[in-house]
């Protein structure tokens, strides 16, 4: 093309995988995150050639690029394969949308373009969430189910506090993405992206106690399935799962709505975060349990008690979350 | 707050039957079948006793805090508390010196 010197245009794949790079997905992450950046470097290369170079990220579109991958590891086979192939078919993005994106983007001369909502997210989300998240690990592998020794009510119910953790924090962060635009203050809404950031932190490390659970033989499926259907279904984007309610003059309604409810639900999880502070029997068990593998460094002993409930982000979203609904 | 405690407290017990169901343990079993109230009555007794729970009525007291027209959260709990929790607090280091 340079030699022709006519110009023109060089389109590269890359994908969402360009802005975010989950977990288990490292080999993945890293050509895209090459992708992205080789063609950033090309563009500047030949522009004096009137050569273009546009980087296209699609979300999850729905081919069949899950199920025809040779996948390694225990993440890429078995039931975690085909809830991936089911998730690529439900959310039904049609490539046909990425090849008119593909287009818009030659004729209109972009240059980075994310396809699909959630690639839009995660390309914002890198750009707009300037504070880091706090990056807790926890290590739950030789844990007994009764972990509060000779308190298996305690255990359990602290245990099932847990479930629910991760949906509800899923919920918080799909909402106050929403809520981001209607936010006029500036510095509040900074605290309100750092929160968004935290508790997508919160939300993955307490997956991890599902795991643990898993590896235990507990069944917490089903009432996994109740806490999406409350959060997803009736706290969803419609009122209560009636989509003929989701409109224009209900949609803002429905956010500041839920904003409240969400309030209120940290109110649950600030107090408890107080408890667990003021409470010293846990560590004085996790002591004598030594719940966590002699293996791991000493320091993270101490951390099993602290890590079941959310407490290191719970009083600053506290304050902001009121400040929001009194705002409204 | 009328509407979300209530649902809250029984969506937590929804969670503890499951697992109280599956335990080996009958009286566990037997405890897992119980009516809503009657496990908020035993939280509040294994609560008391063991200290390893909140009890029902610590959790009546801070919702009956929020209704109060003068409530608000940045009296809720003390933040140098929280702060100097995160000081010590191995995992927080462990993360922040990642």
């Amino acid at each position: 093309m340079v030699a022709a010197g006519k110009g023109g245009s060089v389109v590269n794949l890359a994908s969402m995988a360009a802005f975010i790079a989950p977990r288990d997905m490292s080999i993945y992450a890293t050509s895209k995150f090459a992708v992205l950046g080789f063609s950033e470097s090309l563009r500047n290369d030949i522009a004096e050639h009137n050569i273009h170079v546009a980087t296209i990220c699609p979300g999850v579109i729905n081919t069949l690029i899950v199920k025809n991958t040779v996948m390694e590891g225990t993440s890429g086979q078995g039931d975690l394969r085909d809830k991936a192939v089911a998730i690529y078919q439900r959310r039904n993005y049609s490539p046909q949308k990425v090849a008119q994106a593909v287009i818009s983007a030659v004729s209109k001369q972009k240059s980075t373009v994310p396809v699909s909502p959630e690639a839009w997210l995660s390309y914002y989300a890198k750009r707009w969430v300037p504070i880091k998240g706090r990056n807790v690990q926890f290590d739950f592998t030789n844990t007994d189910p009764y972990w509060l020794k000779d308190d298996p009510f305690s255990s359990y119910f602290v245990i099932g506090f847990h479930i629910m953790l991760p949906p509800g924090e899923r919920f918080f962060c799909r909402l106050f993405v929403q809520a981001l635009p209607l936010i006029t203050d500036e510095a509040l809404r900074e605290d309100v992206k750092g929160f968004i950031r935290q508790e997508a932190i919160h939300s993955r490390q307490h997956t991890h106690a599902q795991t643990y659970l898993e590896r235990n033989g507990y069944k917490y499926q089903d009432v996994l399935a109740k806490y999406d259907w409350l959060f997803e279904e009736m706290l969803g984007d419609a009122p209560f799962g009636m989509r003929y309610l989701n409109n224009r003059y209900t949609n803002d309604f429905w956010v500041t709505a839920r904003v409240g409810f969400s309030a209120a639900i940290e109110h649950f999880t600030s107090v408890a975060g107080r408890w667990a502070m003021d409470n010293e029997t846990w560590e004085k068990v996790v002591m004598q349990l030594s719940l966590i593998s002699l293996s791991g460094t000493p320091q993270k002993k101490l951390s099993i008690a602290p890590s079941l409930l959310t407490y290191s982000s719970i009083f600053a979203p506290q304050s902001w979350v009121s400040m929001l609904v009194a705002k409204r | 707050m009328a509407v979300v405690a209530p649902l809250f407290l029984d969506f937590t017990f929804e969670a503890f039957r499951s697992l109280a169901k599956q335990d080996e343990n009958k009286s566990m079993q037997k405890l897992g079948a119980k009516h809503l109230l009657q496990l908020l009555a035993e939280m509040e007794w294994v609560g008391n006793r063991t200290q390893n729970i909140p009890t029902f009525s610590f959790l009546v007291r801070a919702v009956l805090r929020w209704a109060n027209p003068f409530f608000h959260p940045l009296h809720e709990g003390d933040t140098q508390q929280a702060l100097d929790y995160l000081a010590r607090s191995p995992a927080a280091i462990a993360a922040a010196s990642a």
